[in-house]
């Protein structure tokens, strides 16, 4: 099985590319690669996927931390924690702490799935609209609850489910507020809100304040301090493990799942001991070790049962059907779990070893002026929300959202705006499974 | 230096000429379904044999609504689509002309037929002939459906909503209801270990499941459905040609040749003569319009 390191290395790099540019996906990544992936066989298929996906969470949360960038929807809390520790100096923390929390997560759940291999099977009575009804719920009280300020966390909650709700639902072809507007039937896009209530406000705060962490490079010996820092906070990191794991889970949303939920309940824990500050590192050390626990949480529905969750498993999935290999069901072995066990291991070390020195590289800006790189990057950010918009033909309309939203975001940049973004973009689920619970309850 | 500069420039023209030569012409691919499901599987297939004869550019509509506006900014370029045939004769959104079957736009059809199912060793014929389950389904039509079964059985059943058949088939495996029914039964066979086919809405049953007319008769128990393949921006030679092609696609171990192989329940028009994919596509809307 050795033959398949060399897809899963390719993965790896091109999880580097998706991890670092917001809007450009996993699944952006695999319809670009799409001819090229047709040349690979299922397994070959399953080892550059392994290698995407862990890859992205540790490299998402770099740019998240440095930049209040995040690479993916699953990176929102390191943008808060992960950036506040940077102005403070204590950027490398926050990298070496997400980086070491992403490894000993994926590796904790790899141990404790190995263990229970044969009752795998049985994974699908976890998708019971009961209990995934019970997990949106759980994540929005928590990150509600963890909020300095619960009255205001949940009226932004409140907006976050309506702007979620624009647009026409596919359940039932029901449409809100789209006006007879083609472009509104297709919901508000996700890169234009983030960016307009999230990050565009984190960068506009930061205007004035003239930092850059020089401290980020954490490539040079000086390892101890932060293997130390993270060992003082294992606790966090476990306690993100297990709850990120099990959000995995939920389709559709996954990882966003996993880091939310993860973060939610430590940041919680902290306020609880009075130990919750901005820029808290066990927050941010559950959350990422919770992302990486729910990537590959995410991943045992498609390679167990055959069943994808996310739209890039699907387009996986029938990659490899159209190559005669078909995932899960009557196909899935112990021996063939223990193929992508020891992948995932694999990728994990290398994502590891990537993520610290990559820190080093981002430490060059240091060099250019903190103004002009804050241009650059909201620059960059609107060069983004066009370019996605163009892949749809609705540029002007991404554009048009963006710059709607944004005195909005601005309005209430002092405000944690989590819970808005998050009801965002659980709100179609809300929906669904609104709709499927009334039914089995015969509402 | 100048040796070296000159032998770039010189590769550099060797290399624009044969692809100025070659240029290809541009064909728009439009998916107006969700990025996870079978729309966008089978389109993706096509984009990538397409891609050796035409410029392709892949867009991602997501819905009728936007792909109907997206065809009319791109009319005079050629452009290839999908569209479900029973949401053009059901669904306002979807009632624009570029989604109707008429012979100056339709390439081929996918024709399939639903599927009633549960798990092995559970519920069964007689136990929907009782009535008294949960029966989960996924779109509009198929609700009414649902209540047609049950009016022509004479029984009442919970009929429970799921967004799309992957969470039909979650439910039924997952025990939180007893049957399933769904359109595309390619997900049903590919559980085969687990689940399995009760009664089908091929009047000539479906891989060994029997018809569903045998046990309960009305109006829709032999309705199939179609989805539509169409083009813009051809004339009607070049649609012509460019049906031969896809036609071919389907005959060889092409992207798409292959991914119909392994779909269990599809048929697909393309290789018919034109007049009957044509017939085939309008019969199968038709019969949803009342």
């Amino acid at each position: 099985m050795i033959d398949l390191i060399p897809y899963t290395l390719i993965g790896v790099g091109f999880g580097v590319i998706a991890g670092f540019v917001p809007g450009i996906g996993i699944f952006a990544t695999l319809m670009i690669l799409y001819p090229w992936l047709l040349d690979f066989t299922g397994l070959q298929l399953i080892a550059f996927y392994i290698g995407i996906a862990s890859t992205t969470q540790y490299i998402g949360s770099i740019t998240a931390t440095v930049f209040a960038v995040p690479g993916e929807s699953s990176s929102l809390p390191s943008v808060i924690e992960g950036h506040a520790l940077y102005k403070k100096g204590q950027g490398g923390f926050a990298i070496s702490g997400a980086a070491i929390g992403s490894f000993v997560g994926s590796l904790v759940v790899l141990v404790i799935v190995s263990l229970f291999v044969p009752s795998l099977e049985n994974l699908y009575y976890f998708y019971s609209s009961y209990i995934q009804a019970c997990i949106i719920i759980l994540v929005l009280v928590l990150l509600i609850f963890s909020s300095s300020n619960r009255l205001i966390a949940c009226v932004l909650a409140f907006i976050g489910y309506t702007l979620g709700t624009i647009g026409c639902r596919s359940i039932d072809d029901a449409c809100f507020a789209t006006f007879n507007n083609a472009d509104l039937t297709t919901g508000l896009p996700l890169v234009s809100v983030v960016l307009s209530l999230y990050v565009f406000p984190i960068v506009i705060n930061n205007w004035n304040v003239n930092f850059i962490d020089t401290n980020i490079d954490i490539s040079t010996g000086k390892i101890i301090p932060h293997l130390k820092r993270y060992w003082d906070n294992i606790g966090a990191s476990l306690r993100g493990t297990i709850v990120g794991f099990f959000a995995g889970f939920t389709p559709g949303l996954s990882t966003t799942m996993s880091s939310n939920i993860s973060y939610g309940l430590e940041k919680w824990i902290q306020r609880r001991k009075k130990k919750y500050k901005l820029g808290n590192y066990p927050s941010l050390v559950s959350a990422e070790t919770g992302n990486n626990a729910g990537s590959f949480a995410c991943l045992l529905p498609l390679i167990v049962l055959g069943i994808p969750i996310v739209p890039s498993e699907a387009l996986l999935y029938e990659l490899a059907s159209s190559r005669g290999f078909i995932l899960g069901g009557e196909n899935f072995t112990a021996e063939f779990f223990s193929n992508v066990a020891y992948l995932l291991v694999i990728t994990n070390l290398i994502a590891l070893a990537i993520a610290w020195p990559f820190a080093k590289y981002i430490c060059y800006m240091s060099k250019i002026n903190y103004k002009i790189l804050q241009t650059i990057i909201l620059i960059v950010l609107l060069a983004v929300v066009v370019y996605v918009g163009s892949q749809f033909f609705q540029s002007l309309y991404y554009l048009s959202v963006f710059i709607v939203l944004l005195p909005i975001g601005i309005l209430f940049r002092k405000y944690e705006m989590l819970p808005l973004i998050f009801s965002f973009l659980v709100a179609s689920r809300i929906d669904v499974l609104a709709i499927s619970l009334s039914d089995l309850l015969s509402l | 230096m100048k040796k070296l500069i000159l032998s770039v420039i010189a590769a550099l023209m060797l290399a624009t000429i044969p692809s100025v030569a070659t240029a290809k012409e541009k064909l728009y691919i439009i998916n107006s379904g969700s990025t996870n499901g079978t729309f966008n599987a089978i389109l993706s297939a096509y984009a990538s044999d397409l891609k050796t004869m035409y410029d392709v550019e892949y867009v991602q509509a997501k819905g009728c609504s936007k792909a109907s506006v997206i065809l009319k900014k791109i009319k005079k370029a050629k452009a290839f689509y999908i569209s479900q045939g029973i949401k053009a004769a059901t669904s306002d959104k979807c009632s624009a002309s570029a989604f109707q079957p008429t012979q100056d736009k339709i390439i081929a059809s996918d024709i399939k037929f639903g599927m009633i199912f549960g798990r092995i060793g559970d519920k069964g014929i007689s136990d929907l002939k009782k009535g008294g389950n949960k029966i989960a389904y996924n779109t509009n039509p198929n609700k009414d459906w649902l209540a047609k079964l049950d009016r022509s059985l004479g029984v009442t059943n919970t009929h429970v909503k799921y967004k799309n058949s992957t969470g039909v088939m979650l439910a039924v495996l997952n025990g939180e209801v007893d049957l399933g029914f769904i359109n595309s039964t390619k997900k049903v066979w590919q559980q085969k270990g687990k689940l399995v086919g009760l009664l089908s809405l091929n009047p000539e049953g479906d891989n060994g499941v029997p018809p569903l007319n045998g046990v309960a008769n009305f109006n829709g128990a032999e309705k199939g459905q179609v989805d539509n393949f169409f083009v813009q921006g051809f004339s009607k030679s070049e649609l012509i040609k460019f049906r031969k092609i896809i036609a071919n696609l389907h005959k060889t171990d092409s992207t798409v040749g292959l991914w119909y192989k392994k779909a269990v329940g599809y048929v697909n028009t393309a290789t018919w003569s034109r007049q009957d994919a044509i017939k085939a596509a309008k019969d199968y809307v038709n019969v949803w319009r009342d």
